[in-house]
């Protein structure tokens, strides 16, 4: 069913059993899980079923540090949430990217990634995948010229990705609204989270319309799905019972939020051409293929951060500007617009130097987790949105091992390419220097927003348990990739949605 | 320059000969009588660093050669980049080519490498590079 909250009468008091805030991949994906059973479900969602403005615009906020893209064009605010214009790369975390590593600081999950592994192929699923296989074995006999570079198997690694194009509203709208125990709530926008006294239950939402409007929803269970930004903001307004914020004792919320580095770091020019599709992605047809990833060995004997490397014609990335440059118009569709308009004048430039020693040379994007650090985080600003909730602000901060990864990472592919006799890769001068900590101003971030919500057994740690309860507060969870306590190499959409269907999973554990 | 180079080489020794020609891209004309060992039977298009030659032009290995002689001041001379190459090479110039593209391959196995102007390459064909600036 659905209900456009503006239709509702001020002071309305909505009562279910589980309340999910926020319909992006994490939201939907819950919601989809409790379809058809007996528990009434409601799903609110903060903006319409297509882009509004003066909803989008409740995104708005700050950023300071390393330069980031504005949050308002960010993420979406509308049903179906980011998916709305993510480009459907999905792959698994790898096991390394749940374990504890003594050179990364606040490394280590308090679940396994085997945990997991029966979520992958649901989310799969979800995300209509194909087949629950990540592995180059598979895909080479299912697809064809998937040829992999000559490296040592014991240094590099071919980490595949399937893609989808699938977005998570127009895809499940109908059988949302369909749904006889689920009612979705649109321009239903959660400001506030009331528990009671003792702040170890938490009892009701409030939800508040731009004209000025406001409504409760009662439920026995609370899921915080809207982003790793827009959750931790919730948190931290709602401090009427708890001064800083809930979840918020020890002074974790919003902190170690983490993005993948996704930054152009070197060049590949083979002696000479190399048949393959593997390292090739074209959206909307490459149902598979595959970035150059670190072993795990590689990673402990260097002590750097996981990431891969990914290969894209250089002879059309020369013309490309950094999508840090380009994004940061506040209107989401313009910044979309800028990008491709930059994307699409590239290829026309590069059409006619298809030929010669850069028709076979290729510009290696790295995608690399972010080292933990608990200055990177997110803050309430102070100016209020037009619901008088403080807007965010995002102070995105790098360490020097991820500076330090980045830079042994390439050289390491640069020597395995070396070795190999398939061609030679010259890095880009931000990395030559091994003392030289500083960052280039093409630094893109993938717009993945991780951790702010971070994942621990000791509360004193993290904010959330191994099942995304919010520590102390029995019926709290947080859904979404905020819940990390690491950021992994692969985008991250895949793995949230496995771990939200894990906490939906725990959450009916829990029903008596 | 090519005629003086040629005529040089016939008095030199004639591995260092084969050395100085393996980079660049260098087409070079020798006189039949002259030759003693194979060279007569070489394709003179063989004897460039293969792998640096697909990607550079001879304006690049050069530029590259003088970066090295800059980093490394102390084979900046023609003498001990050749002493240094000669080194590790065989004895018979017929077989230079092929040893030198495996020394190539075995620098990075062993991480002999050099960083210059953001290129990895091995210290074999960073000095073939250095040899090859100072022809120019």
């Amino acid at each position: 069913m659905h209900i456009d909250a503006k239709n509702l009468e001020d002071k309305a008091i909505l009562e279910a059993d589980i309340c999910i805030v926020g319909s992006g991949a994490a939201g939907i994906s819950i919601a989809l899980d409790w379809d058809g059973r007996a528990e009434k479900v409601i799903l609110l969602e903060g903006g319409g079923f297509e882009y509004e403005d003066p909803f989008q615009n409740l995104n708005a906020g700050t950023t300071s540090g390393q330069k980031y893209y504005p949050l308002k064009s960010s993420r979406l605010r509308y049903f179906g949430g980011t998916t709305g214009h993510w480009a459907g790369m999905c792959a698994p975390f790898d096991e390394i990217d749940f374990m504890p590593r003594e050179w990364v600081p606040h490394s280590g999950w308090p679940i396994t990634r085997e945990e997991l592994d029966p979520y992958y192929g649901k989310a799969n699923k979800t995300l209509q995948l194909g087949p629950n296989d990540y592995t180059f074995e598979y895909w080479r006999k299912e697809l064809e010229n998937l040829n992999p570079f000559p490296f040592d198997d014991q240094i590099l690694w071919n980490k595949m990705w399937q893609y989808t194009q699938t977005q998570m509203g127009p895809t499940y709208k109908e059988q949302i609204e369909n749904s006889k125990n689920i009612t979705l709530y649109t321009h239903a926008n959660v400001t506030n989270i009331q528990t009671n006294e003792g702040v170890n239950t938490a009892e009701s939402v409030e939800i508040r319309s731009l004209d000025g409007k406001t409504q409760t929803v009662r439920a026995k269970h609370i899921i915080l799905a809207c982003g790793a930004i827009q959750n931790a903001r919730l948190l931290l307004a709602s401090n009427q019972q708890a001064t800083n914020g809930l979840g918020n004792d020890n002074d974790l919320v919003g902190r170690y939020f983490m993005e993948h580095l996704e930054i152009s770091c070197a060049e590949l020019w083979l002696s000479k051409p190399f048949p393959t599709d593997l390292y090739s992605w074209n959206y909307g047809v490459t149902k598979a293929s595959a970035e150059i990833g670190l072993t795990l060995e590689a990673q402990k004997e260097h002590q750097i951060l996981n990431g891969t490397a990914s290969l894209f014609p250089l002879r059309i990335a020369q013309h490309q500007k950094p999508r840090m440059e380009i994004w940061q118009d506040d209107d989401p569709r313009k910044a979309a617009e800028a990008m491709f308009e930059n994307w699409g004048t590239a290829q026309q430039k590069a059409a006619a130097e298809n030929k010669g020693a850069i028709a076979r040379a290729f510009q290696l994007n790295v995608r690399i987790e972010q080292a933990p650090n608990p200055n990177s985080r997110v803050t309430l600003g102070t100016e209020k949105d037009a619901l008088g909730t403080p807007r965010p602000n995002l102070n995105w901060e790098l360490t020097d091992l991820d500076k330090r990864s980045l830079r042994k990472t390439f050289l390491i592919i640069a020597n395995e390419v070396g070795r190999s006799g398939i061609g030679r890769v010259r890095l880009e001068d931000f990395l030559w220097d091994e003392q030289d900590m500083s960052w280039p101003e093409g630094t893109n971030g993938g717009w993945h927003h991780m951790g702010t919500t971070r994942m621990h057994s000791d509360p004193q740690q993290g904010v959330v348990d191994a099942n995304c309860q919010v520590h102390g507060i029995q019926n709290l969870y947080v859904a979404g990739s905020g819940c990390y306590a690491t950021s992994g190499a692969p985008n991250p959409t895949l793995t949230l949605v496995a771990l939200s269907l894990r906490l939906s999973d725990h959450i009916k554990s829990q029903l008596t | 320059m090519f005629k003086t180079l040629t005529d040089n080489a016939l008095c030199m020794d004639r591995r260092r000969f084969v050395l100085l020609s393996t980079i660049g891209g260098l087409s070079l004309s020798l006189p039949f009588s002259c030759s003693q060992a194979t060279m007569e039977e070489q394709d003179p298009q063989l004897l460039q660093a293969k792998s640096l030659a697909a990607i550079w032009n001879p304006d690049e290995i050069k530029k590259i050669g003088d970066l090295y002689r800059t980093q490394f001041p102390g084979e900046k001379s023609e003498g001990v980049l050749i002493k240094k190459l000669l080194a590790q090479l065989p004895s018979d110039p017929s077989d230079i080519e092929n040893a030198l593209q495996r020394l190539t391959i075995k620098d990075f196995q062993d991480q002999a490498t050099v960083l210059l102007n953001g290129w990895l390459l091995s210290r074999t064909e960073a000095r073939q590079c250095a040899l090859f600036s100072l022809t120019q």
